[in-house]
């Protein structure tokens, strides 16, 4: 299984990164790609910080 | 006796190889074994006639024909001023209210029991002809994935070394269609573990099942068609599942075979609304096809079929096929998937190529982009910008995955989305320092699938 990395995104806190394909995943739970991030920060995991 | 003006008064029957003209006779029950012709009859009681021939007759009431192997022939024109009722109550011409009811076939293709006759197909994509983001794809394992639109891979549970490949086919589709899905094994044959199964699935939009909505109430019965065939053939599940304040799943079981086969399977209507706390956008029902599954499973197997139960947990009817999964190449067809209102299946309803893709560009679009600016340091994200417009809307804010950066100058080549919107998006390429900047990027997803 793929392990998912995530980064969150500097704009507004409106996005956040998915490192694996760099896709922009908007902060919106009716988002699938969103739900699956959202899951996996419940599994204990920490996004890395936006670029500043 | 052979020839008389008038009879009356009998009070037992003449009977015998007689020749008998009369002018009128009045009866009250006449039996006829011979041969007889009549040019007015008024009988107010029961008359029975073995052959009978009737010409100037006006009216007939409380008439029963029968006896021959073509019981009424009618030569002219023939008129029922009430309810003509056709076999035992299958078929009704009711010319009060203009309506034929109990007609389910006409040239052999099946007519609807309800609903309208253009749009019947609650899923997009059922033939299979859309795949924007690639046509096939192997390894594919433990995470969901999208091969073809709307229809997609999923899993449950976790699968060791086994993997499947999913892929758009052509040569052997079935008659009328140019595609067909193929899940086929990979990786290492073994059999299923435990609690796992690979399906091929669809989620619908709340807002495209209210044609199988009952207004508040609850849903409609409806009847799910699709084509399919197997190199592992036996029986498998096939499961619904309404989602809402409390989901409910419907799991049912076919007999795969290695020919194309057409399945329908009617759904009963049950009391929850598709989604019935959901937003219009929302994901108001999911289809599982079960390919591959633990059947036996205690979290995913079930014994409860063709009902409707309380919690969607037994997607995989326990006496799911098991050998799919450790027979190396073992093959998965499926094409012309259809819901629709009613217990009628009708053919499947060919959509020109270019709406089914508008239709499926609702969940996922494709698109280039690009911009120039300014910046005024490193790493700005937001110097030099681009916009991006999506048609149709999209069923919510996607996600995009952009493409990579193919010309350009003073670019990072990271690229981020602004403001994203159903609607569209603003994007910038980072700045690797000050100075004039553009760039150029090339193909790139929004996706809004559930």
């Amino acid at each position: 299984m793929e392990q998912l990395n995530y980064k969150l995104c500097p704009e507004q806190n409106k996005t956040v990164i998915r490192l694996n394909d760099y896709a922009s995943i908007p902060m919106n739970e009716l988002n699938r790609d969103y739900q699956e991030y959202l899951e996996w920060v419940a599994e204990g995991n920490t996004p890395e910080p936006a670029d500043s | 006796m052979s020839r008389a003006s008038r009879l009356s008064g009998f009070t037992t029957a003449i009977s015998g190889d007689t020749d008998l003209n009369v002018g009128i006779v009045t009866a009250k029950q006449i039996n006829i074994d011979q041969s007889f012709t009549f040019t007015n009859i008024n009988v107010t009681g029961v008359a029975t006639a073995n052959n009978l021939n009737v010409t100037g007759v006006s009216t007939l009431s409380n008439v029963v024909v029968g006896g021959a192997t073509t019981e009424l022939v009618v030569t002219g024109d023939a008129r029922v001023t009430g309810i003509l009722t056709v076999g035992t109550s299958s078929l009704t011409l009711n010319g009060d209210s203009s309506t034929i009811t109990g007609i389910t076939t006409i040239n052999n293709i099946s007519i609807a029991s309800s609903g309208t006759y253009s749009n019947r197909n609650v899923f997009d994509n059922g033939a299979m002809k859309i795949a924007q983001r690639r046509t096939s794809e192997s390894g594919l394992s433990n995470n969901a994935k999208f091969i073809f639109d709307r229809w997609s891979y999923r899993r449950s549970g976790s699968w060791g070394s086994n993997s499947f490949t999913m892929s758009q086919e052509t040569v052997g589709a079935p008659p009328e269609f140019l595609f067909y899905m193929r899940v086929q094994q990979s990786g290492t044959a073994a059999a299923v573990p435990s609690d796992t199964a690979v399906y091929v699935s669809q989620g619908v939009e709340k807002s495209n099942m209210s044609t199988l909505s009952d207004g508040t109430t609850g849903t409609k019965e409806c009847v799910i068609s699709w084509y399919a065939r197997g190199s592992r053939p036996g029986t498998y599940s096939l499961c619904v599942v309404k989602r809402g304040d409390t989901s409910e799943s419907y799991t049912t079981t076919y007999s795969l075979t290695t020919d194309w086969q057409r399945f329908t399977k009617v759904i009963p209507a049950s009391l929850k609304q598709w989604g019935d706390t959901l937003t219009s956008s929302g994901k108001a029902m999911d289809v599982y096809f079960t390919v591959a599954g633990d059947g036996s499973s205690s979290g995913i197997g079930t014994d409860t079929l063709n009902s409707w139960t309380g919690v969607p947990v037994g997607l995989v009817a326990n006496t799911q096929e098991e050998s799919f999964a450790s027979t190396s190449s073992a093959t998965f067809d499926i094409t012309g998937i259809q819901l629709e209102l009613g217990n009628q299946a009708t053919p499947f309803e060919h959509l020109p190529h270019a709406i089914e893709l508008e239709r499926c560009r609702r969940y996922c679009q494709h698109f280039t982009c690009g911009g120039s600016g300014t910046a005024t340091g490193a790493n700005q994200t937001q110097s030099a910008q681009g916009t991006v417009n999506y048609t149709p809307e999209m069923r919510d804010v996607p996600t995009i995955t952009f493409g990579t950066i193919t010309s350009g100058t003073n670019n990072t080549g990271n690229i981020s989305a602004f403001v994203p919107r159903k609607t569209g998006h603003v994007c910038g390429a980072q700045a690797s320092s000050s100075g004039r900047q553009f760039w150029a990027v090339g193909l790139s997803t929004a996706s809004a699938e559930f």
